[in-house]
């Protein structure tokens, strides 16, 4: 069921408000094992749908998200409910007020029924977290569900709700969308408040959706984007309706297909994938184009720098609470606390160059279709992943597809293609120039329709 | 070798091999940089008050 699906039988009166959060409710308990929540928030969702039920009786419809049951990854602070970031820092934090992205989807009627479990601080790609437990896959319980926004994937994948909201800083909304199988938007930097969410990489940031549908990250994105002056980092743009109209194609859309780098050292299921959207693109009108992608480990390297540096200065106050914090996460502080001044300085002049370079490429594409990750998930624990005999560190394999469109700001909307011959989902993303979401999601409703989605994974009865 | 008295021993030996990698790559970037304003640091005045 997509929201819009949802929002009709609401209004036709076939299903209620509360039952909506019911069925959430049960699919979370039903799910427990696969350890997405952190908090579930049941009275006080129920309490909302009873108010959000009569409201709509007596005429005052919010609008698409009314109703609608949706989660929130534990970095978003939320006011009276615990929000630990994945963290044992702040374990027992409860925020006085809701973050701006919080406020703006209650504002519009969507309703929490809780927070979701996450990589440690936002800062890993295995939610595999060392202190509520790990996020697994729910199409195999035995591998990783991505990150850092794991818990989100899980709790969309498995129809708990329509929508998880993430952050993604290196890849943290994509991953997790590629590996349990549903959409995600990263949206521009800048696009989205990070009001009320636990900083990690300062320029690297943005906050956004994971769910089942194109169009209901559009609705979504409808209802958060927008100037805030309390995140200086957004803009003040003309108002934008993300939601893309019916039966899109790419005619005369010009495609970006990679000659290098996203197309090397792939996972054969995840190159047969790739391949069958090429195609389809084709089929749907668009115009594929051959383009070089510069210096991509160049860029690779600037995102790993501008994080490290980033999210150290942001940890600082933490760092003498080694204790508390996991041993994947304390070593890349310490990496980022070690490295000199000078290297974030020119880093960043670096990469102004190849934001520059980048928007070359979209003078000559629409988009950039390229795969989100070079392999489906791996097991829980597994340190590499192999990929044409070479063994890659699971979490620089996870990401470099993935970083370095955060380092340049721009979107990219992940979407489901296909599964590994193991059954676990695979995924793609289109990346846009920067400001291009609109464009970007009805590119994506098209290749939806037309790629081979993975389906739901199984539940226990 | 970079040092930072906040860390333990052990965490600046295990640090020291990703940040010298790290490094390497980073030089060859940096020697593309020109020695000039025109690519420098964005920082701005704020508007007319």
């Amino acid at each position: 069921m997509t929201i819009r699906e949802a929002g009709n039988r609401l209004r036709s009166g076939e299903i209620s408000v509360v039952e909506l959060i019911e069925q959430a409710l049960q699919a979370v308990e039903r799910d427990e094992d696969l350890n997405a929540f952190l908090t579930v928030t049941g009275e006080q969702a129920l309490q909302t749908a009873r108010l959000l039920d009569r409201e709509l009786r007596n005429g005052r419809d919010l609008g698409p998200l009314h109703g609608i049951p949706i989660a929130l990854k534990d970095l978003y602070q939320t006011q009276g409910v615990r929000s630990t970031n994945g963290s044992k820092l702040f374990d027992d934090f409860v925020p006085d007020e809701d973050a701006t992205v919080v406020k703006k989807l209650r504002a519009a009627g969507a309703i929490s029924i809780g927070k979701l479990n996450q990589h440690e601080l936002a800062y890993g790609i295995t939610s595999n977290n060392p202190w509520f437990g790990p996020v697994r896959n729910p199409w195999r319980p035995e591998c990783i569900a991505g990150g850092s926004s794991g818990g989100s994937g899980v709790a969309v994948a498995t129809g708990a709700v329509f929508c998880g909201m993430g952050s993604d800083t290196g890849g943290s909304i994509r991953n997790p969308a590629a590996f349990c199988g549903t959409v995600g938007i990263k949206p521009t930097f800048g696009r989205v408040s990070r009001c009320g969410c636990f900083p990690l990489g300062l320029t690297l940031d943005t906050m956004g959706p994971l769910t089942r549908t194109v169009e209901d990250a559009a609705l979504i994105m409808n209802a958060i984007s927008g100037f805030d002056p309390r995140d200086e980092a957004t803009v003040d743009r003309p108002r934008e309706d993300f939601v893309p109209k019916t039966n899109a194609t790419l005619e005369h859309v010009r495609v970006g297909i990679p000659e290098n780098f996203f197309l090397e050292r792939l996972h054969p299921d995840v190159e047969r994938s790739y391949r069958m959207a090429e195609e389809q693109a084709e089929r749907l009108g668009g115009e594929l184009q051959r383009i070089g992608i510069p210096d991509p480990e160049g860029l690779n390297v600037i995102a790993r720098t501008t994080l490290l540096c980033e999210a150290a200065a942001v940890m600082r106050p933490y760092m003498h609470r080694r204790d508390e914090i996991g041993g994947d996460v304390m070593a890349l502080l310490d990496q980022g606390t070690l490295l000199p001044a000078t290297d974030y300085v020119n880093a960043q002049r670096v990469r102004r160059v190849m934001q520059s370079q980048w928007r070359a490429i979209f003078d000559k594409v629409d988009f950039i279709l390229a795969p989100s990750a070079p392999c489906p998930a791996p097991e829980l624990g597994q340190a590499t992943v192999s990929l044409n005999g070479m063994e890659e560190d699971t979490r620089l394999a996870a990401t470099k597809f993935l970083r370095g469109v955060n380092a340049l700001g721009l979107p990219a909307l992940a979407i489901p293609c296909g599964s590994s011959r193991d059954g676990l989902p695979l995924g793609l993303q289109l990346i846009g120039p920067a400001w291009s979401e609109k464009r970007l999601f009805a590119y994506g409703a098209a290749l939806e329709t037309a790629v081979e989605h993975p389906g739901s994974p199984a539940t226990k009865k | 070798m970079l040092t930072n008295p906040a860390i333990p021993r052990e965490a600046h030996e295990k640090a020291q091999p990703v940040i010298s990698g790290l490094r390497d790559q980073l030089s060859r970037l940096f020697d593309t940089i020109p020695q000039d304003y025109t690519i420098a640091i964005r920082f701005e005045a704020g508007e007319d008050q």
